[in-house]
């Protein structure tokens, strides 16, 4: 007998009654009848109902304590996703891989929790979004099928790993579908796993669920699809919406992005950077960033390791240096601190710093501030941190900056390699120049 | 148009009543539900919608055939009336406890069941009336009934749901919304299918209208109550008819609907008895070519810019596109309709050629080139290549269903009481759960606190309000019902006028002006106020408030103050009065002579004439019975 979702009185009423869910019902309940098709309840509900879609298509739950009678009318299956079948393609079109990662972007509704999951494979995306196939021949694959918030750097290695296996396989350019939450750490670790990737990478994800009509999901992904394919670029970037509405999108580059709002489309941002390019339609416009241009994918390699023995930290009042002595009892390795204003954190956290140097830890510094670029040597705080070893990490967001620990800290072992590498700028994430129109917003 | 008979057609009608609440703030969001004007709307966002699964997979036919229209739907509002709920952009914010409450209190005065654990659901609507593409709706209460004098009426469905955003425009490509209303509660009420007069039905709306009112917790005024009808003939299938604003337009529709569907009905009759059951259609043809050297100046017109004709030839149709009924439909009409709807200017068929220049040889090699014989028609349209195609498509599909009557669709009202094509009827895909939100469990402690709040019956209200105000049983039926009843109660309490002169103002005058064409937008609540608290510190006569308020709608004063001094209605002294009096008294001195007290009432009429509102009749007449009973005294006892 299928209840998912049941437990306790109601699971016990179905079993005795006989009836599984998909199957139309006739509930009897005190001077009422109902009669519907039996849903799986979700997982956090509670036990005393029972859920059914009714003819008008309205789903209601009915108590357990008014139920007189449940009794099966016909059975069926439960709810299940039909995909369509695809068309035939255009084999002289681009070709292009969707390696899809899970995310709000392929979410639909889950019954085990009532909430929205990843569900929707790059392959039913395509199904659904079938202007899609008259541009490119797009060559699915799902790697993974998890929100973003579950993203471990272990993941990065596979995406990055997949995206080699795809370049070597000669298609014009990758789509990586991912959740939002974390896209922008994600797209910062390719960037630096994918150095010299010959055929842009893009990243995309959606902020409102692509089960409702209002989904930016549909632009996009119809947006990411064609930069992949037709633009001349390459590297790893984010495609995203730039306003509210459903016209233009931005390409961010994958170090200098962030989601800078919980639900409005056009969360992401570019942070100390111009935004790479906006694709309207099929027009892709370029920004003056001087871009690597597409190249040979015959000689090109991935150095897809990360090390996660890395911290990041956020500076407070009353944050406590104790905070330290855990990390190095932890045998973190790398530590960025995300500290205020130039580049600062309190006098008391500045032994406790110089204890975990010395123990051997690397410690970069970054601002909070988002916007701008640290500079230590202009309060005596930051003098003193710089002479204790703290390595200054530019106009550099702090999430890419604890992306790119990781990274270096994965690939180089002597420290003066590391620290040279970590101010190095190898993917766009450190600018020379503090340019007057690039600014907060 | 006459009334059919409903028994006799097996005619069945449901309503479906949707309300505004009277609520604080929207559905699911804080922005407040009554609209501020402060600054005036803008463009905010465009957007394209695209229609979506349901929990199965289905995709609804009614947001499929939206899809395919491809719009751009550009939204305006205002800042201060619109947030992120509203432009989709935050998820929504749980459901509003008030409005919930409303709703309980209309199920529990219906003796409706109340619904265990209510779900909140995603009405597929991708129109762009909502910005997330789908309308949220909440089913909280089924059955019930509603008694009307002797009958009962059964009451199917209660449900809660948000308002729609107001279409400015609308265009082949582009649809405009204002956002501001989009998200204020709704209360539906539907019935269950009743079989009654157009009349009957009418006084159903009514009466649910009323006992919504009765809470008084719902929105007032105009455009916040509107009707859907669902109208079926003779088990045939049920058209559903969108929007209908005023009640007064439900009996006309009824009667048009009706004539329609019967008319269609004949029409299948008609199929039968030539033995068609399934109609056999042709393919699209190309029959540009067939006019090459056309004469008809309207086809010339519509095959300029690039622009092509196609047609479908239709077997053994011959005289059915004009069948006519005696009510006057055809289904030629019908089509034309349609073709409209998606974007074409009309079509040409078989029954009315040669006309409109297209000569009888042109006919014949049409009939050629779509190789159909004497007894088949034909159709055809222009239009742009695309256009036309996917035009023609539905056509076709609409022709088809010509064996069953009349189909089963989405019609919406026009002002003329009419009904025309608006969207196919969705299907039980276009619902499914608002992921965002989980379901809510009705508490009965919250119920048992509703019952003891559940309003009085309307009648015993409207008893009670009469007599509360001592206005009769109409006077008090028109301001219950009226939208101003708060302003009437405002007035009322602010003011020692008698309630009977303001709810007369209020409804009987107010009408009147409105009969006679005068701008009621200029005699805002605010005016009517103005204009009773004038009254109150005795600036005029209770005799001028229709001269007033007649400056004021036709636009020669702006204000109260303005009309009284264009008028020249200030108020009379006591002896300016006298002495109008006085003059009227002496000329007219034979009649009183002769009529003695029966003089009375025609000195009154002059003077209340020459005096035109600025004095009081009540003065007037205490002035006149004086002056009258001292000279016929004197007069008596000079004899």
């Amino acid at each position: 007998m299928e209840l998912p979702g049941y437990r306790g009185i109601s699971q016990q009423l179905l079993r005795s009654s006989n009836v599984a869910v998909g199957d139309l019902v006739l509930v009897r309940v005190k001077n009422n009848v109902y009669e519907g098709t039996l849903l799986p309840r979700y997982e956090y509900a509670d036990d005393h109902h029972i859920a059914i879609k009714m003819a008008n298509g309205y789903n209601v739950g009915i108590s357990t304590n008014n139920i007189v009678s449940v009794k099966r009318i016909r059975s069926s299956k439960p709810p299940k996703f039909v995909q369509t079948p695809l068309a035939s393609i255009d084999n002289k079109l681009p070709r292009l891989a969707v390696i899809s990662t899970g995310g709000t972007i392929a979410s639909r509704i889950d019954y085990r929790t009532g909430g929205v999951v990843p569900a929707l494979s790059a392959a039913d995306l395509q199904s659904l979004i079938p202007e899609l196939n008259n541009e490119v021949r797009v060559e699915s694959e799902e790697i993974l099928n998890i929100l973003s918030e579950n993203v471990h750097p272990k993941h990065w290695t596979l995406m990055a790993q997949a995206v080699e296996k795809h370049v070597a396989s000669g298609v014009n350019g990758v789509v990586i579908t991912h959740g939002t939450d974390t896209m922008g750490y994600s797209a910062a670790a390719l960037s630096f796993a994918l150095q010299g990737v010959p055929i842009p990478v893009i990243f995309v994800g959606s902020q409102r669920s692509s089960d409702r009509p209002s989904s930016d999901a549909n632009l996009n992904l119809v947006g990411a699809a064609r930069i992949a394919s037709l633009a001349s670029f390459s590297g790893v970037y984010v495609a995203m919406h730039i306003g509210l509405s459903d016209d233009l999108l931005a390409v961010h580059l994958g170090t200098r992005t962030r989601k800078n709002h919980t639900s409005r489309r056009d969360a992401f941002q570019s942070v100390n950077s111009e935004i790479a390019a906006t694709v309207k339609d099929k027009l892709i416009e370029e920004n003056k960033l001087r871009l690597p241009r597409r190249g040979s994918t015959s000689d090109f390699q991935a150095r897809s390791k990360f090390d996660d023995r890395v911290a990041l930290v956020k500076v407070y009042p009353a944050l406590d240096p104790n905070l330290f002595e855990f990390l190095i009892q932890r045998r973190v390795k790398g530590v960025i601190i995300e500290g205020t204003g130039l580049g600062h954190i309190s006098a008391n956290l500045h032994k406790a710093i110089k204890t975990a140097i010395d123990s051997g830890i690397v410690v970069g510094m970054t601002s909070q501030c988002l916007w701008g670029r640290v500079r230590m040597s202009v309060y005596d705080t930051g003098r003193d941190l710089l002479k204790i070893g703290v390595i200054p990490l530019e106009d550099m967001l702090a999430e890419t900056a604890l992306v790119k620990m990781m990274w270096v800290l994965g690939n180089y072992k002597r420290p003066e390699e590391i620290a040279s590498t970590l101010v190095d700028n190898l993917a766009g994430e450190i600018s020379l120049r503090s340019p007057l129109h690039v600014g907060s917003k | 148009m006459k009334s059919y008979d409903s028994k006799d057609l097996g005619v069945k009608v449901g309503l479906e009543i949707h309300q505004q609440l009277g609520t604080q703030h929207k559905l699911f969001c804080k922005c407040q539900t009554l609209q501020t004007a402060e600054s005036s709307p803008s463009n905010l966002f465009n957007r394209r919608l695209r229609p979506s699964r349901s929990e199965i997979g289905e995709i609804d036919p009614a947001a499929r055939f939206e899809f395919s229209k491809n719009r751009t739907i550009k939204y305006h509002g205002r800042l201060d009336s619109v947030c992120l709920v509203e432009a989709d952009e935050e998820p929504p914010r749980s459901l509003n406890e008030e409005a919930l409450e409303i709703g309980l209190l209309v199920a529990l005065s219906l003796g409706s069941h109340i619904v265990d654990e209510i779900h909140i659901m995603r009405k597929i609507v991708i129109d762009g009336s909502n910005t997330g593409g789908f309308q949220r709706t909440v089913l909280i209460a089924r059955g019930g009934e509603l008694k009307i004098g002797r009958r009962s009426i059964k009451i199917q469905d209660i449900s809660i749901e948000e308002d729609a955003a107001r279409l400015l425009n609308e265009s082949d490509d582009l649809r405009e919304f204002e956002l501001d209303r989009l998200g204020t509660p709704l209360i539906e009420v539907s019935t269950a299918p009743m079989s009654c007069t157009p009349e009957e039905v009418k006084d159903v709306a009514l009466a649910i209208g009323r006992l919504l009112r009765s809470t008084k917790r719902v929105a007032r005024g105009i455009g916040t109550i509107r009707q859907d009808v669902n109208i079926s003939v003779a088990g045939g299938p049920v058209v559903e008819v969108k929007g209908v604003q005023q009640i007064e337009l439900i009996e006309k529709i009824l009667n048009y609907e009706v004539s329609r569907q019967l008319a269609l009905k004949k029409l299948v009759n008609e199929l039968a008895q030539r033995g068609i059951t399934e109609l056999k259609l042709g393919p699209i043809i190309n029959l540009t070519n067939c006019f090459h050297s056309t004469n008809s100046a309207l086809i010339k017109k519509l095959l300029g810019n690039s622009k092509e004709i196609k047609g479908i030839g239709v077997s053994r149709f011959k005289g059915l596109f004009n069948f006519e009924s005696e009510s006057g439909f055809r289904l030629g009409r019908e089509l034309a309709e349609m073709a409209r709807f998606h974007g074409l200017g009309g079509i040409f068929h078989s029954d009315e050629l040669p006309q409109y220049g297209i000569s009888e040889q042109e006919v014949q090699t049409i009939r050629r080139t779509l190789h159909i014989e004497e007894l088949d028609a034909f159709f055809l349209a222009a239009g742009d290549p695309k256009v036309l195609v996917f035009a023609l498509n539905a056509l076709q599909e609409r022709l088809r269903l010509a064996v069953l009557g009349a189909p089963a669709e989405t019609r919406a009202t026009t002002p003329d009481g009419t009904t025309k094509y608006m969207r196919p009827k969705p299907g039980a895909a276009r619902m499914y759960p608002e992921t965002d939100l989980p379901p809510i469990e009705i508490q009965q402690t919250l119920l048992s606190k509703l019952k003891r709040s559940v309003p009085q019956p309307w009648e015993k209200q409207l008893a009670d309000y009469s007599s509360r105000y001592g206005l009769s049983q109409t006077q008090a039926e028109k301001i219950f019902d009226s939208e101003d009843v708060s302003l009437f109660e405002e007035i009322v309490r602010l003011t020692a006028i008698a309630p009977s002169i303001v709810a007369a103002t209020i409804t009987e005058t107010m009408k009147d002006l409105s009969r006679r064409g005068l701008n009621m937008e200029r005699l805002s609540s605010a005016i009517i106020r103005e204009l009773f608290l004038s009254l109150d510190n005795g600036l005029f006569a209770k005799e001028a408030i229709s001269e007033i308020l007649a400056a004021i709608g036709n636009g020669k004063a702006t204000n109260i103050e303005e009309a009284i001094s264009l008028l020249q209605l200030h108020q009379l002294e006591t002896d300016e009065l006298q002495q109008i009096l006085e003059d009227i008294f002496s000329k007219n001195i034979g009649i009183v002579q002769n009529k003695r007290e029966g003089a009375f009432s025609i000195l009154m009429g002059m003077i209340m004439a020459k005096s035109r509102g600025r004095a009081d009749g009540a003065l007037i007449s205490t002035l006149l019975k004086n002056k009258l009973t001292e000279f016929l005294a004197t007069s008596d006892q000079a004899t």
